[in-house]
Order: structure tokens, then C-alpha cells, then sequence
């Protein structure tokens, strides 16, 4: 079972990339992920200048959920060009993620970042934090942006998307007359963790990225989305933290993914762990390569308004113990507790909506013709 | 060696290996923050690369920079940067000759070098002015540095631009100072001695915006009531005045930072495949309270 992957132009031993941030920071901490067994890693984002990161700048919620505040690399690029130079990469490829202000910013880190000896680069242009909002919504500027890189360097430029540009058509056209090789999504949404109502205070002091498994439909969502509209190479994120969660980015259409919140709240062990979980499944399922899965489940997607009308309603085929989840939430009144403290169903007002099924806990409820 | 408590002669070694390790830096005046920041950004780069720098104040006089040029290529150093020179071209070139690797900090300029950098404070000017007529000031007044600076040329550039395009019948009101707090607070005293309070007023600094506050507060006018102010450099004091200045964020450390590895891309060889390069930094509008928003959202700099 062949298990590499082709992403804008290099050749990956295996689909999983290890995303620009802090567990990227330095030579240390690139060489564990390479240790590990990534095919690829990118580096923490560099800049011009080195970034001063405010202190909490990692939150977590009762839920779980994982904030960041976190922008940019802390080193300077001359400590990045001996970081470089002490990495020991074996099969693994280097891919330095940058940020500039400016056309001219960008040109710059990324004939350095070549001449240091990355293998591809990956240009961070929309963060959901700080100053790229507005410039980064409009497409001649992005052209810009972009070509002002693609025609400094020989190696292949990819960009991290943010949520609203990889929906954004004119952004992403600019990106491919541009002569982008491939696109990354989704980056970290904006998000706030909540709210003391005590002390009427925010609990963060200013918006972070909100990341981890609760973005992972709306990744996988526009992962589908690009692989309809644009002729790109994608690479998937968002909440990435299992075999599953993988393979369901590349059967959507992605040819490789980046793991990045599951290394703060696993370590890098999570990597051998899921490139063994992926192989097994794939061998036990029949696949052979990368290739057959990717794009395999595309064709089960419909638009909207090609969904058939179909009018299934709800009927009970299971044991129900009348716990009355399912007449708690039944918007049309079709159910009604019935005798023998179970329920019963009312076929005429039932619109199949679903909610039943969906909510019953001993899946007792199923949609039929 | 060390029984013999050697230490290399660092000059020695210069003539030997045909380097000297050292690169000069000129800017017309150290007081100023935007130009000790620049210095700031080169020394982090040249510490890394072990060169130290030869800091040259240049006083703004194109015959103290001729002077000191004439001295460091004496010197000679490994390269030189030059921050907003008043010479001209053609004299840069008969100073330096060929041959010297070195970096201009400021707008483009015919027969000057090939390899430059600068930040954009025309657009920070125009930004600024525009933000103070969207803020439904007409009549606006600009106070700059009486040095005769290229930044200062850029600046004044940038309001007009923002008049013409956005406020065509107002006139233009460009006053200048010291660029120092002490500057500022006697610009805005004789302002107020021909009974003359602006609307609206833009500084070159924060430095001298505070001193116009203080100027006003002895008069009991109040910011930004009867007076809006904006001041187009950032420090943490803009935060801390009251009320909060709006201001322009000028990266003038990383200009440092990015004229030094242009310059060690020269001497090493290395800029050779690029071509000339020619980096431009972008300002950034820090919305306070001073300009006359009230909106707590843009302290967030979204």
C-alpha cells in the first residue's frame, strides 16, 4: 500500500503535515515532529520582526474548547537560519509559513526563507487576529500580495486560508492567477471564550482564534467547497485529531492535512499514532494508495436545490422507554405520548424533519417511506 | 595563546583579511525616536552577523554628512546605511565610489542606490488626514519637524493628498516646530496667541502631541471637544495620556532590521540573484480617543 501523497508540487512520504505554530518554534521543536514521522512540517509563522506574544495567550474552556492569541514566531530570522541549518530532515520537507505588510515585506522573507533551504512556502495572508482583516478581502491586492512572491522564488507558494476567503471567489481567483500552488484550510476562526457575568468582563482580553474538533465541520465544509470551485491542490484543517477525522478531509478532496491544536493537547506521539490508525484502515478497507481515497466520498455531496423530495416520516422501530426526548423537540406536534408509557406517532403531521431520530438515545425512531 | 595572553589586534586582522567587521550607520538626528528605533533594528541584525556599527549624527546638515562619509569610507567599512541622506546622487556616488556595499533608508530617489527600503509615511499622512475628515473635521492642521526631512516631505505629501481628494475647497495649514514636546507646546501656544484654536490638529510626533496637550490643558481647552488631535509616531505614552492619542504605528525597528540584512545581503554576495530590491513598510492607524471616536472597538486594533 503506497501511503505518499503530492501536494502543490512536492512529493510527501505520508498526508500528514504538521501546521504552522508554537510546537514549530525552533530547530528542537521542528526535529521532534520530523522524528515522529511527518512528511512535511511548517514552520511557526516568520516575520520581519520578531513577535512579542502576550502572556495567557492559550486558553481553554470548561468545554474544551482552545483559544489562542498567539501570532508569530518570537525569533528573529538570523536564529531561524541557524535553526535551519541544524535540522537533520531525512525524507521529511521543510515549509517555511510567512507574513509580510507588505508586496514587498512578503518578496523578502521568501527569497530568505529559500535561500535558507525551505522546500516550499506557506504565506499566512489571513489570520483571523490583527492587521490583515480589510486588505485581506480585497482580490487586486491579494494578486499583488501573491505575485509579488510567486515571481521571487522557485519553490512552490501555497497560502493558509481563513474561513472567509476560501468562500470568498474572488479571493481565491486572484490566488490562481497568481500562480499559487496550493491552499491550506481552514485557519483558527475568530473567536471569544465567553463571559464573566459576575464581573461583566470578557475572559479573553481581546479576540483569539478558536480552533480544535469544534471547527471541523465548517473545515471539512469548505475543503468540499474549494475542491468545487477552484482547480487547487488542498491541504485540510481544522480539529484534526484521529485517522477518522483525516481520512474524512481527504475522501472530501483533500490531498494531505496539518495537524496542529491535537499536538498542544497530545504531544507529537499523536503522529505515529494516527499515520499507523490511517494505514490500517486502509488496508484493512481495501485502498491502496492515497490517490483512491481522496475525492471518494465528493460524489455524495448535492447541490440544494437537487436534493429529491422525499416524504419520509418518523416511526418507531426500536424499544422505547418513554423517556419523551423525542415529543420534547417535535416542532409540528406529531408526537404524542401514547399508552403503556411509550409514544405515538401522528403520520399526518410528521414532515420528516428528523429531529426525533436524531435524539432519541436508544435509536428507537428511524425516517421511512 | 593563552599562556602567552594573546589577544588578536582587531585592526591587524582587518588589513590581513581585507575586512574591518564594521558597518557605519548615518542618521540625521539620534534624539529622535524613529531614528534611534531604526538603529535599534540595525545593531539586533549586525550583532547577529558580528559587526558592530559606527553611529554617525548627521544634525540634518548634508555638509556633516559629506564629513562623516568621507570619514567612514576612510574607515573603511564593510557597508553603510544611510538614513534619509540630503546629499545628492551624484555626490553620494563620488563619496562612495562603485564599490562600497550600502543601503538607503527612504523614498526613492533618481541616481540614488538600488537597494532601499523605507516606510510608507505618505500613506500614514493620507490615512490619518482622511480618518480626520471622515471624523467630520474640514479644517485640519499639520505640524511637522523644522528639520528639512525627507519623512517630513513624505508627511506633508500625504495630507495634501487626503485634502484634495476628500475635503477639495479646504486649505491647506502646515505649521513647523522642533520635533520635541517643548516644540509642540510653543507651536500650540502661539496658535492660541492669535486667538487660533484648530479644529483638528496632526503632529509628526507624539512626542510633540504631548506637548500641545499641555499647551491646551493650561488653557483649560479640551481634547478632543474643542480640539481633535492625532500625532502620526507611536509609543506606549500615546496610551497612557488622557485622552488616548490616536496615532500612526511606524515600524521603525523592523526598517532598521530590514535595512542591515539588506545591506549584509550586499556584502555577502547574496543579492545578487534578486536584483535591486526595494521594500516598503506600511504604517498602521492606532485609533484612540483623541481623533474624537468614541467606539471602544478600534482599541482593539482588529
Amino acid at each position: 500500500m503506497s501511503f505518499g501523497t503530492d501536494y502543490m508540487g512536492l512529493s510527501l512520504k505520508n498526508p500528514i503535515i504538521v501546521a504552522a505554530g508554537p510546537w514549530s518554534r525552533d530547530g528542537a521543536s521542528i526535529q521532534r515532529s520530523i522524528d515522529a514521522g511527518a512528511s512535511a512540517v511548517i514552520t511557526e509563522t516568520i516575520t520581519l520582526e520578531a513577535n512579542q506574544n502576550p502572556s495567557p495567550r492559550l486558553y481553554l474552556s470548561p468545554t474544551g474548547q482552545l483559544f489562542n492569541t498567539t501570532l508569530f514566531s518570537g525569533i528573529h530570522l538570523e536564529q531561524w537560519e541557524q535553526e535551519f541549518e541544524g535540522l537533520h530532515r531525512g525524507d521529511c520537507k521543510l515549509i517555511a509559513s510567512i507574513w509580510g505588510n507588505t508586496p514587498s515585506e512578503l518578496a523578502y522573507l521568501a527569497g530568505k526563507v529559500e535561500r535558507m533551504g525551505a522546500d516550499a512556502i506557506e504565506v499566512s495572508i489571513s489570520a483571523p487576529l490583527g492587521t490583515r482583516l480589510e486588505a485581506g478581502t480585497v482580490p487586486r491586492e491579494i494578486y499583488d500580495y501573491l505575485s509579488a512572491v510567486t515571481s521571487t522564488v522557485d519553490i512552490p507558494v501555497s497560502v493558509k486560508l481563513s474561513y472567509e476567503a476560501s468562500n470568498f471567489s474572488g479571493f481565491t481567483s486572484s490566488l490562481e492567477r497568481a500562480g499559487v500552488a496550493g491552499v491550506s484550510a481552514i485557519d483558527a476562526l475568530k473567536g471569544l471564550m465567553g463571559v464573566d457575568l459576575e464581573h461583566c468582563r470578557a475572559l479573553m482580553p481581546t479576540y483569539g482564534g478558536y480552533s480544535g474538533k469544534n471547527i471541523h465541520p465548517v473545515a471539512l465544509a469548505t475543503i468540499a467547497t474549494l475542491k468545487q470551485t477552484t482547480s487547487f491542490p488542498i491541504c485540510g484543517c481544522g480539529g484534526i485529531g484521529s485517522a477518522h477525522d483525516a481520512l474524512e478531509f481527504i475522501m472530501l478532496g483533500a490531498k494531505c492535512v496539518q495537524l496542529a491544536s491535537v499536538l498542544l493537547r497530545e504531544g507529537y506521539a499523536v503522529i505515529p499514532r494516527i499515520l499507523t490508525d490511517m494505514e490500517e484502515w486502509m488496508t484493512a478497507h481495501g485502498y491502496h494508495s492515497i490517490q483512491e481515497v481522496c475525492g471518494a466520498a465528493l460524489d455524495s455531496l448535492q447541490p440544494f436545490e437537487e436534493l429529491p423530495p422525499r416524504p419520509l416520516t418518523a416511526r418507531l422501530t426500536g424499544e422505547c422507554d418513554g423517556c419523551g426526548m423525542c415529543f420534547n423537540s417535535c416542532l409540528y406536534n406529531a408526537i404524542v405520548p401514547g399508552e403503556t408509557g411509550t409514544i405515538r406517532i401522528d403520520a399526518d403531521r410528521c414532515t420528516g424533519c428528523g429531529m426525533c431520530a436524531a435524539v432519541c438515545p436508544r435509536k428507537a425512531m428511524e425516517l421511512g417511506w | 595563546m593563552e599562556n602567552l595572553n594573546y589577544r588578536p589586534n582587531w585592526f591587524a586582522r582587518g588589513l590581513n583579511l581585507g575586512k574591518t567587521s564594521t558597518i557605519a550607520l548615518l542618521v540625521p538626528n539620534i534624539e529622535l525616536r524613529r531614528y534611534r528605533e531604526i538603529m535599534s533594528g540595525v545593531e539586533t541584525v549586525a550583532l547577529k552577523k558580528q559587526h558592530t556599527v559606527l553611529l554617525c549624527n548627521t544634525h540634518a546638515d548634508p555638509q556633516e554628512e559629506a564629513e562623516y562619509l568621507k570619514m567612514v569610507v576612510g574607515r573603511q567599512v564593510d557597508g553603510l546605511i544611510l538614513v534619509s541622506p540630503l546629499l545628492e546622487g551624484d555626490q553620494l556616488a563620488s563619496l562612495l565610489g562603485p564599490e562600497l556595499p550600502w543601503v538607503h533608508v527612504g523614498p526613492r530617489n533618481p541616481g540614488l542606490c538600488r537597494n532601499l527600503c523605507y516606510i510608507n509615511y505618505e500613506e500614514g499622512a493620507y490615512q490619518m488626514t482622511t480618518h480626520l475628515i471622515k471624523m467630520g473635521h474640514s479644517e485640519i492642521f499639520l505640524l511637522v519637524d523644522k528639520a528639512p526631512l525627507v519623512e517630513m516631505q513624505q508627511i506633508a505629501d500625504g495630507y495634501r493628498r487626503a485634502l484634495r481628494q476628500h475635503s477639495p475647497g479646504a486649505g491647506e495649514n502646515i505649521l513647523t516646530a522642533e520635533d520635541t514636546a517643548r516644540g509642540g507646546y510653543l507651536a500650540m501656544q502661539k496658535l492660541l496667541q492669535n486667538h487660533t484654536i484648530p479644529p483638528a490638529l496632526i503632529t509628526a510626533s507624539d512626542d510633540q502631541a504631548a506637548g500641545v496637550m499641555k499647551a491646551v490643558l493650561d488653557e483649560h481647552i479640551s481634547i478632543p471637544e474643542n480640539m481633535a488631535l492625532a500625532c502620526l509616531t507611536d509609543s506606549a505614552t500615546c496610551s497612557i495620556l488622557d485622552p488616548p492619542v490616536t496615532a500612526l504605528e511606524t515600524p521603525s525597528r523592523r526598517l532598521g532590521m530590514v535595512a542591515a540584512r539588506m545591506l549584509f545581503d550586499s556584502i555577502e554576495g547574496s543579492d545578487e540573484l534578486y536584483g535591486p530590491q526595494e521594500i516598503i513598510l506600511q504604517p498602521k492607524l492606532k485609533i484612540r480617543r483623541s481623533c474624537g471616536n468614541t467606539k471602544p472597538i478600534y482599541e482593539l486594533f482588529g
